[in-house]
């Protein structure tokens, strides 16, 4: 078993009006990956070159011991992307059969059924009589029926509810029961990732600000609730951003347990995925 | 490549079936009522022309974007699609045959003329002057569709075929003989036109080879 599914050095592609990287990424296997970051920040542009949808300016893609661009490899791999997928005039019956004649040896024609009657779908139905939870459920059913070492989703949670979301999760925890299985998902759902994810990579502005243990980020971050004489005390480096506002101010930190030391009488709460993202994007807006 | 076949033909029969259909026996059956058959070996373009407007539903469904996840290499997809090309030719050929050879069976159904049995040669020579026309607007369109999109694609077609027109009624204003070609006998004129066929049959394949570096380098 590889020590990472996929890993991604020194990845760069630059467009008119955006850049994205270098970055360095990777996807151990066995292990949940979550990839956050504002809108236009890169995430379906790295996704998009690590399937293989589209190629790096430089660096490398080490995907499944292959390169992305190797149909053997994609074969390997699994893809959900959020709207794009089969055109809505097709059945799930037709969809199979497509895919059957694609992946070959490698399509699983009852794994398939399996998930279409877990998923309550009806096979000979149109895609555009499904809602949008449906087509969903759909496209993960053709990406795990072949039986993928890695499952790529973009924003495959987005606009769920609640109860199709947590089916979703539960499933992609099911999933990566074998431990040569990955997932890699952006979502801007971070409560989805916090509830699954292994590690969290936050790409901002085209930069991987840091890819980390999911439990490691939460324990790490806080949200210091104090005021502006107090904040001056902490030792240079451990605040990320501060918010000020008529009753004081709210600081992203570093090291919160060291914070909750030096500042015993302040408020440090843990930070979530939200908070982090929020007061990041916040700094770099200044 | 069987996937992708069937992904081709689900498309075209799940879309086209009906029109397919309908044209058919439009085509035919005026041809037929009327013993003219000129309409009929349209066909030939119509059906073969049929492909290129499935990169229309790969652009709206994503399809295009979604395939490449998938282990199909480009020269297969684009391969699926030349080949469906083919298969309308193939298929728009069967039909008009068939037309042709219901037309010379039957009287004229409508009109009071005479009717007109088509000679074998007449209707092979029309069959390769439109199935060369067929050939022509696949090889063109489905590049300019993999370059630009669908839309481009046929305002580029329009551009092509008028620059094309252009020319030739400038070379038949300044060299008229040239144009004497067309009064050539029979046989001439048969060769001529299986030397175009074959000819834009080799287009076609470079059309192909194009079509695939096109796709290549195509970003989403």
């Amino acid at each position: 078993m590889a020590a990472s599914t996929a890993a991604l050095r020194g990845i760069t592609k630059q467009y008119k009006d955006f850049t994205l990287g270098p970055v360095d990424m990777t996807v151990p296997a066995g292990s949940i990956v979550g990839l956050i970051g504002e809108n236009g920040a890169g995430k379906t542009t790295l996704l998009k070159i690590l399937c293989g949808v589209n190629r790096a300016d430089d660096g490398t893609v080490d995907l499944l011991g292959g390169f992305p661009a190797d149909a053997a490899t994609r074969a390997k791999i699994g893809v959900v992307f959020e709207d794009a997928f089969f055109y809505g005039s097709f059945t799930a019956a037709q969809v199979a059969r497509s895919l059957a004649g694609m992946y070959g040896a490698r399509w699983n024609a009852d794994s398939f059924s399996a998930y279409l009657r877990r998923f309550g779908l009806d096979a000979g139905k149109k895609l555009k009589e499904y809602s949008r939870g449906m087509r969903l459920k759909l496209s993960l059913a053709a990406a795990l029926a072949h039986d993928p070492e890695l499952l790529v989703l973009d924003e495959a949670t987005a606009g769920l509810d609640p109860v199709v979301r947590g089916e979703l999760l539960d499933l992609f925890l099911e999933f990566i029961q074998d431990e040569r299985h990955s997932i890699v998902m952006s979502s801007h759902i971070t409560a989805d990732l916090e509830q699954i994810a292994d590690s969290i990579a936050y790409l901002h502005n085209g930069q991987l600000l840091f890819q980390e243990n999911k439990d490691d980020l939460l324990q790490e971050y806080g949200v210091l609730h104090c005021g502006e004489d107090v904040l001056t005390s902490l030792p240079a480096g451990l605040v990320v951003f501060t918010r000020r506002g008529a009753y004081g101010c709210e600081s992203l930190v570093r090291e919160r347990r060291t914070v909750q030391e030096l500042l015993p009488e302040a408020v440090c709460d843990a930070a979530r995925l939200d908070d982090i993202m929020r007061f990041y994007s916040g700094r770099d807006a200044q | 490549m069987k996937g992708l076949l069937y992904k081709e033909w689900a498309t075209l029969t799940s879309s086209y079936k009906q029109t397919v259909f309908f044209i058919a026996f439009l085509y035919g059956g005026i041809s037929i009522l009327t013993g003219q058959t000129g309409m009929a070996y349209a066909l030939l373009v119509v059906f073969s022309i049929l492909i290129t407007s499935t990169i229309s539903f790969d652009e709206n469904s994503h399809w295009d974007i979604y395939v490449r996840t998938l282990p199909v290499t480009p020269a297969q997809l684009v391969g699926s699609k030349y080949l469906f090309g083919l298969c309308g030719l193939a298929l728009g050929t069967v039909c008009t045959v068939l037309i042709v050879a219901l037309n010379n069976v039957l009287p004229p159904l409508l009109f009071w003329h005479a009717a007109y049995k088509v000679p074998p040669l007449e209707c092979l020579a029309a069959l390769l002057a439109c199935g060369s026309m067929a050939l022509l607007l696949v090889a063109l369109l489905l590049p300019l569709s993999y370059r630009f999109n669908s839309v481009k694609a046929r305002s580029w077609l329009f551009l092509i075929i008028g620059v094309l027109g252009g020319c030739i009624g400038l070379v038949a204003s300044v060299s008229p003989d040239l144009m004497q070609l067309f009064n050539a006998s029979d046989e001439v004129l048969l060769a001529g036109l299986v030397a175009a066929f074959v000819g834009l049959l080799a287009v076609y394949f470079v059309s192909y080879k194009v079509c695939v570096g096109i796709y290549k380098r195509k970003e989403y």
